[in-house]
């Protein structure tokens, strides 16, 4: 009755979201929400059995913050002694005594929940501080009520995920690449979020999953409530709620028809990976999570061309993860193997990594890979140290990639260190990889223009094609005011990439692409045309490009990226597309 | 037990971070620490304990050390206290 009056249409009938396609295939199921935008500190008392487990939640919330306060210290600014200072007090403030102990009584005694104890024992302590009328000390309270939310947010984040039903569709406000990982490990079948971007790491990580995820679909979680029955499109990009009889049995039909091109592609999985003319094609996966590795396997790809290390900085369940990267660089070794393993070095900054002390007005354009390691040499050589260690005991499997290089210089830098780290390790006699690649990814305009010198200080070229994108339309790939200028098949970019190809066959180094670029069928045809051979992506994106590639000849690929290269727009780029494909596909 | 009284000689007295340096080399020890000051006794350990206190230079406090390390502990506070805090290099107590 209640729901009426309110309002007949809202929680009632059927409901049709458009959003947009992050993550292909369909999941019809039960939904349950995952709302972090509408968190209120718990009322409820705690149950007498549950008081042990309710504090144990706050135990491994405290242990979550204190870890990433840790790692931002590990990167905060070395000569910024305030920040520092600044950071230090915050974890003696999380692993405070007396707090454990205010927050355990609460608990304990008063069966307040996890959440409320600390809120309750936090407002003690600022409560006594204001009172002191001490100006030093006031202005510190914002540090210390940054604790407390920060332990809030995390002892909730938690109950969130245990809340979320096995099998069930998950309709949440936005996506953390972490809230993936926990989704799969409850067999979540599909996602529809309000918010989201197409290269947000979430949904590179979704696709990489096989979970089928649609982003932008405003009033997901408004319109939905747990227990409704409701459908994910990750083709076309929708969400349906409460789904009439005939739209459920049309999508049920699609998502057979879905499963039987899977079948499809399963089969193309085995076949290999040569054009119509016989030249192989070197199809690699993009890799970030040990839960990935299996997908080597399973799409049959040559090797992990791109192995990316943030995680251990961003994602909480890998607290323990982080101790041991080591035994995760030997795992990928042995995942991609016969293939090799390219290790990006910590790519940190702009949208990967938004709780730096240091604000920047233009982060994007600021201090972020490699610029950030060069600052940072500690990280730099503990990160180095560990890849070298595993490349000594693996060698010729492992090769190194530098992120966000703009100038000559730094990849010189990078290539001392590597050398400082490879004379100690023979002089105590450790095992070592005496022809370590050190490779340049080519994501700045600079780089890619300046190729022809970084070809004789690197071994190899890996071009990034979604910051090369961004950097090269003046394009901020977050910012959906200017999301149709995100480009990347705009001529532009493939001039880069050309001229970097160029210069690398020139100086007989190789070059690969490692962008979401590589995944598009179409923009791999190109790519190969412009004598780019080694291709890496997501590999659940593999069968789809190695069917593409498997039709056509090189020498038909290279007329059509000549004629892409000449294009003037990118809706001229897929004209020419599209014409050449009927014209192959007809003649054929 | 060790009791000893100190002057905070500090110009901006036991703020945030002469706190923290505090709470930092007492926790390096195995002894409790207390501080004694109007009346109040607080776990010196605690980081917002000592916040509370927002002792300000010239403010007169009294350590208690309790302890198998007392001696070496109230030695080494009472060095930090004398120090003024201000040279000492966050290096020199990580």
């Amino acid at each position: 009755m209640n729901d009426q009056i309110h309002d007949p249409a809202l929680k009632a009938g059927e409901q049709l979201i458009n959003g947009q396609a992050a993550s292909p295939g369909y999941a019809i199921g039960i939904a349950s929400l995952f709302n972090t935008s509408d968190l209120v500190i718990s009322t409820e008392p705690v149950d007498e059995s549950q008081v042990e487990s309710e504090y144990a939640q706050f135990v491994r919330a405290r242990r979550i913050v204190v870890f990433e306060l840790r790692k931002i210290l590990e990167i905060a600014s070395a000569t910024d002694e305030e920040a520092h200072g600044i950071i230090q007090a915050q974890i003696q403030i999380a692993e405070d005594p007396e707090l454990d102990k205010s927050i355990r009584r609460m608990i304990m005694e008063r069966h307040f929940g996890a959440d409320r104890a600390v809120n309750e024992s936090f407002l003690y302590y600022i409560q006594l501080i204001k009172n002191t009328g001490n100006a030093l000390m006031i202005d510190r309270i914002v540090d210390i009520r940054d604790i407390r939310d920060r332990l809030i947010r995390q002892i909730q984040h938690g109950e969130l995920v245990s809340g979320v039903v096995e099998g069930s569709v998950v309709i949440c406000d936005e996506l953390m690449p972490s809230d993936i990982l926990l989704f799969s490990r409850h067999k979540v079948t599909g996602i529809a979020a309000n918010e989201g971007g197409l290269t947000a790491h979430a949904t590179i990580i979704a696709n990489s999953m096989g979970i089928p995820l649609v982003i932008n679909a405003v009033g997901a979680t408004r319109l939905t409530s747990p227990g409704d029955l409701v459908i994910v499109d990750g083709v076309d990009g929708r969400l349906v709620v409460r789904p009439d009889a005939s739209t459920l049995e049309s999508y049920e039909r699609a998502k057979e028809r879905y499963a039987l091109e899977l079948a499809e592609s399963a089969l193309i999985v085995e076949l290999p990976s040569v054009t119509k003319c016989g030249t192989e094609i070197v199809l690699m996966a993009n890799i970030e999570f040990e839960e990935e590795l299996d997908n080597i396997k399973k799409y049959r790809a040559r090797g992990i061309g791109l192995l990316r290390t943030e995680s251990y900085f961003i994602e909480d369940e890998g607290l323990e993860e982080y101790k041991s990267k080591e035994a995760f660089f030997e795992k990928a070794v042995k995942a991609a193997a016969p293939g090799s393993v390219t290790i990006r070095l910590f790519d940190v900054g702009g949208d990967k990594f938004s709780d730096t002390t240091t604000k920047e007005p233009n982060p994007f354009l600021g201090w972020r890979g490699v610029r950030v390691l060069l600052d940072r040499r500690q990280l730099l050589r503990s990160q180095l140290t560990a890849i070298m260690n595993v490349a000594g005991r693996n060698p010729g499997k492992i090769r190194i990639l530098v992120p966000m290089v703009s100038v000559v210089e730094e990849i010189g830098e990078i290539c001392r260190e590597v050398d400082a780290i490879t004379e100690k390790m023979r002089s105590n006699g450790k095992p070592f990889d005496p022809k370590l690649k050190i490779g340049t990814m080519i994501e700045i305009p600079s780089a890619a223009l300046i190729a022809g010198k970084l070809a004789g200080e690197t071994d190899f070229f890996s071009v990034g094609t979604n910051d090369l994108t961004q950097y090269t339309l003046a394009v901020d790939r977050g910012n959906r005011l200017i999301s149709k200028l995100f480009q990347q098949m705009h001529p532009a970019v493939f001039q880069l990439i050309k001229k970097a190809a160029d210069a690398a066959h020139e100086k007989g180094i190789s070059i690969e692409v490692c962008g979401e670029l590589a995944a598009n069928p179409d923009a791999a045809l190109c790519l190969v045309g412009m004598g780019i051979t080694d291709l890496s992506m997501s590999a659940a994106s593999l069968p789809r490009v190695k069917k593409a590639i498997r039709k056509y000849s090189i020498a038909e690929m290279a007329e059509l990226s000549a004629m892409v290269l000449n294009a003037a727009t990118q809706d001229e780029v897929q004209e020419i597309l599209e014409n050449w494909k009927k014209e192959r596909d007809e003649s054929h | 037990m060790l009791m000893k009284k100190v002057v905070v000689k500090n110009a901006a007295g036991l703020h945030a971070r002469p706190s923290s340096m505090l709470v930092q080399l007492a926790s390096k020890f195995e002894s409790e620490f207390h501080i004694h000051m109007y009346g109040y006794r607080i776990n010196a350990k605690s980081i917002l304990g000592v916040m509370t206190l927002a002792a300000e230079c010239g403010a007169e406090l009294e350590l208690e050390l309790d302890g198998p390390d007392e001696k070496k502990a109230m030695k080494a506070i009472v060095d930090l206290f004398e120090s003024g805090f201000s040279e000492m290099s966050k290096e020199k107590y990580r």
